[in-house]
């Protein structure tokens, strides 16, 4: 029914080395979304350089909330995650590539209070999916600059 | 969001700002050291170098601007006298009278009866005497002053004096009446307002209202901008009820820190009985403290410091005004410095919980923790290396405490390419606790305890593609078929004790986890296949996901022998819930996103989860959500996990330039009982704003317990604010809300 195989999503030459601002890359999402760009034939690198893309992340927010309360204790039954990223992208020669593009992921979780200390692996492994959610989407989107 | 307006002194769009060129231009030149020029329709000179100019006179010097129908100059002193339609003008201010003296050696001017505009915060008003000093300074006598139009003064403050500082731009009023609508209903022997928008100190906007914990309830924040990298918030709280309460936040930034300390302090409750309950606080002390921080010590190593303090369990539920708040069950205090490496990451905390909730055990302190992580992609033969460490030592006063050494090589093959992906892995978790306080707890009796698993899976999945029109629009529908297996042998682990193990909820990413536990005390048999399927549509032109729907489902070949308990019973389900997740973007505005789980076994639904988002282009805000979530196996003494049924609808909505609402109705279905109304108005005019709340939620154990309050702020646009308590309050209730 046409679906084929993915061939390789080649991605656009004016990206093909970046420097990343705004957040770190040796850690969480950064670290996250350099491996995936590395992966995808993207050179992410330390030091800014003539020549390379700037992708300049404004809002970069972890946030949980309570997302539901039982009704018998007044207190959290449940948490949600929220990561929302925006940058801004640009070319070597300072052209704008994408302006302020929103992304989002939400996890949620139920929250035992006999064992608080689970909940902080818990959020840990779901940050990481989160992350890796967020890095997929942002490469399905580079990959169609063109 | 017209929301925010009321904390950042915005404008709706339809109020008319003054026109720039009513002013003149910014100079840095002194007007002093400029030339003086003078032009009129008619000029005649007189005597002893004065001169008499008539019609469209217009005297300037520098960006300083006299406009008059008639004006005498005396070059000899300096001096111009001006009669009819007489304006004096410069950069910051434009005053209207019918006669003015100015004095270009003094550099003084005079103005009886006149009018002035002032051309930052829209403001205007009228003064018996005008006495301007350059350009930085007028003085102002018997003067008004308003940002309210001529036509619409909802306010307005009369004064005996007021200085206007151009240079600081502060204004500072001596002996002030404050009128609202023409009646008297407020007076100061001295007030000081900004003249821009930069941040400076002064009140914010006070608060006013009533709530059953608190009684009559007023706050008056007072704004501190201590330097452009700190800032305080000062906040003195009357409650009628329990007395008066101080509350501060301090914030700094500096190049390698950010933070904020908050305090409160009630010296004694005075409150004796809450209803029929008499109040544990009587005459104590209420108080709370909180230190946040994130900094760094080098482009490598970082810290984070997270401490909070409340004096008791019941301070969040009689001092925070807010489900969000008054739910919480522990406080947490955690101080953790890291270190990030190409290679390596390594990152030391120590970290420890405060309860607020009766009915636990009070949790672990881990006095410290180490963790050390590496982690070596493609390496020879495409190899990718993993090494996962930690040490943590478990305190505790009433339970088996001890170390805990983990240590997890694991050697993965990843391959892939756009198309395809297959990853098979071994990893082998090595755990060694060393127990002490046995005698706590006659469950454990080994105080040395060591543990081997392997841990082996093979991950892989395809990704299949297709064009489609849709509306004459192109996308890329893509297929993704993902299967997991993974394998771990059985160990009893009866006599490790749970210091920070639980069972994780069960997700889409339960299907491609490791473990079905949380921490490494229990590492869980598993002998099991993971399938899912993922369909995305994506835009082709923008790359963006418009909608997306996942299925996925474990099959077990083998029963679950691992569990929290020591005699648990082993899970024999063939298969897990069948779980699905749709995630769909309808329009620009409208996203859609639903979660299910269902027991085939059973036929029953686990787990249900539908929710509406709008997020409207004008700020407008619409969420609604259902909830069900069948109460499981899990709902045993060992464990606090419920079931529910809930609706949650939460909105708020600019009506139009002025007028919007706020609004939360959060419910459980399943006993009938609302967990929390809000309901708000705000409406936010050319010089004034004003907010109404009211609301009401569940605020204990005890959950006839409710907490009703309402309150009411007003602001006087112009006299000074920068964000205020409500909001946070807000955000917490009403998602997206900023």
């Amino acid at each position: 029914c046409g679906f084929q195989l993915r061939g390789a999503a080649a991605m656009p030459d004016s990206i093909e080395t970046l420097y990343i601002q705004g957040i770190n890359i040796r850690d969480g999402l950064g670290l996250r979304l350099k491996r995936i760009l590395n992966r995808n034939d993207v050179k992410v690198i330390d030091e800014y350089r003539d020549g390379a893309a700037l992708m300049t992340f404004t809002e970069n927010k972890l946030e949980r909330r309570v997302m539901s309360v039982g009704v018998q204790t007044a207190k959290v039954a449940e948490y949600e995650l929220i990561l929302s990223v925006v940058y801004n992208l640009s070319d070597a020669q300072q052209n704008r590539l994408a302006e302020q593009e929103r992304f989002e992921a939400r996890r949620d979780y139920q929250f035992n209070p006999q064992q608080v200390l689970g909940r902080d692996a818990e959020e840990e492994i779901l940050i990481e999916e989160m992350y890796e959610q967020v890095s997929q989407a942002i490469v399905r989107r580079l990959s169609a600059l063109k | 969001p017209l929301a925010a307006a009321f904390d950042r002194n915005i404008l709706p769009a339809r109020c008319d700002v003054l026109d720039a060129d009513m002013f003149m231009p910014q100079s840095l030149i002194a007007p002093a050291e400029s030339e003086v020029n003078v032009d009129a329709d008619d000029a005649q000179f007189v005597e002893q170098g004065t001169s008499v100019f008539t019609g469209n006179v217009e005297v300037s010097r520098g960006n300083q601007q006299l406009n008059a129908n008639r004006a005498t100059y005396n070059h000899l002193y300096q001096e111009v006298t001006a009669q009819g339609d007489v304006t004096l003008r410069d950069s910051e201010i434009k005053v209207s009278a019918d006669q003015a003296e100015w004095s270009l050696q003094e550099d003084q001017g005079a103005m009886i009866d006149a009018d002035y505009l002032l051309r930052q915060q829209n403001a205007r008003g009228e003064a018996s005497h005008v006495f301007r000093q350059g350009v930085r300074r007028t003085l102002l006598k018997n003067a008004s002053y308003t940002t309210c139009t001529e036509e619409d003064e909802f306010w307005v403050l009369e004064a005996d004096n007021v200085d206007l500082d151009h240079d600081e731009a502060v204004g500072r009023a001596r002996d002030v009446v404050l009128r609202m609508g023409g009646l008297p209903v407020f007076y100061t022997p001295y007030i000081s307002f900004p003249l821009n928008d930069e941040r400076k100190s002064g009140f914010l906007v006070p608060s006013i209202g009533n709530s059953d914990e608190t009684g009559f309830d007023v706050s008056t924040p007072y704004y501190w901008n201590i330097a452009p990298n700190q800032d305080a918030t000062l906040t003195p709280r009357y409650m009628s009820d329990r007395g008066m309460m101080l509350n501060a936040e301090y914030r700094y930034l500096t190049s390698n820190n950010q933070g904020l300390f908050d305090v409160g302090y009630l010296g004694s409750d005075n409150l004796r009985r809450d209803g029929e309950v008499t109040n544990p606080y009587y005459q104590e002390d209420r108080k709370h403290f909180t230190w946040q921080q994130q900094g760094r010590f080098s482009d490598r190593w970082s810290n984070y410091i997270d401490y909070n303090y409340t004096s008791d369990r019941n301070y969040l539920e009689d001092f925070s005004g807010n489900l969000s708040l008054s739910s919480t069950t522990h406080l947490r205090r955690l101080a953790q410095v890291n270190y990030h490496g190409d290679i390596w990451r390594f990152a030391a905390r120590a970290q420890g919980y405060q309860t607020l909730f009766l009915d636990v055990e009070e949790p672990y302190q881990m006095l410290p923790q180490l963790t050390l992580r590496g982690f070596l992609p493609d390496q020879a033969l495409g190899l990718t290396y993993e090494l996962d460490t930690e040490f943590t030592a478990f305190d505790s006063d009433d339970r088996v405490t001890g170390q805990r050494f983990d240590f997890e090589p694991a050697i993965s093959l990843p391959w892939g390419n756009a198309g395809a992906f297959m990853t098979p892995r071994v990893a082998v978790k090595q755990s060694y606790y060393n127990l002490d306080n046995v005698d706590r707890q006659p469950a454990y009796q080994e105080e040395n305890i060591s543990r081997t698993v392997p841990i082996v899976s093979l991950d892989s999945g395809l990704v299949f593609e297709r064009p489609l029109t849709f509306a004459n629009k192109g996308y890329i529908q893509t297929l993704e078929p993902r299967a997991f297996y993974l394998y771990i042998p059985e160990r009893n682990q009866d006599d490790i004790p749970l210091f920070d193990t639980t069972m994780r909820t069960f997700t889409m990413g339960s299907l491609f986890s490791h473990d079905r536990f949380t921490g490494p005390d229990r590492v869980g048999d598993a002998n099991q296949l993971s399938l899912a399927l993922t369909s995305r549509i994506i835009d082709a032109t923008t790359g963006r996901q418009k909608f997306a729907l996942t299925l996925g489902q474990i099959q077990y070949f083998s029963d679950r022998d691992v569990g929290l308990q020591t005699n648990q019973r082993r899970d024999d389900r063939s298969d897990s819930d069948y779980i699905a997740e749709v995630i769909a973007e309808i329009t620009k505005n409208w996203t859609a996103s639903g979660q299910i789980q269902w027991n085939p076994d059973a036929d029953e639904t686990t787990l249900s989860s539908v929710q509406l988002r709008y997020r409207g282009d004008n700020g407008a805000i619409f969420n609604i959500g259902h909830r069900y979530r069948r109460e499981g196996e899990l709902d045993t003494a060992y464990s606090n996990i419920i079931g529910l049924e809930q609706v949650d609808i939460s909105a708020s909505l600019p009506i139009n330039d002025t007028w919007s609402v706020i609004g939360r109705y959060y419910r459980s279905l399943d006993d009938q009982r609302t967990l929390e109304t809000l309901a708000g108005v705000q409406y936010n005019s050319c010089c004034w704003a004003t907010r109404f709340v009211f609301r009401d939620y569940i605020n204990d154990i005890n959950s006839d317990d409710r907490n009703t309050a309402f309150f009411i702020e007003i602001q006087l646009k112009g006299l000074g604010s920068f964000g205020n308590s409500t909001d946070s309050l807000l955000q917490e209730s009403i998602i997206g809300y900023e």
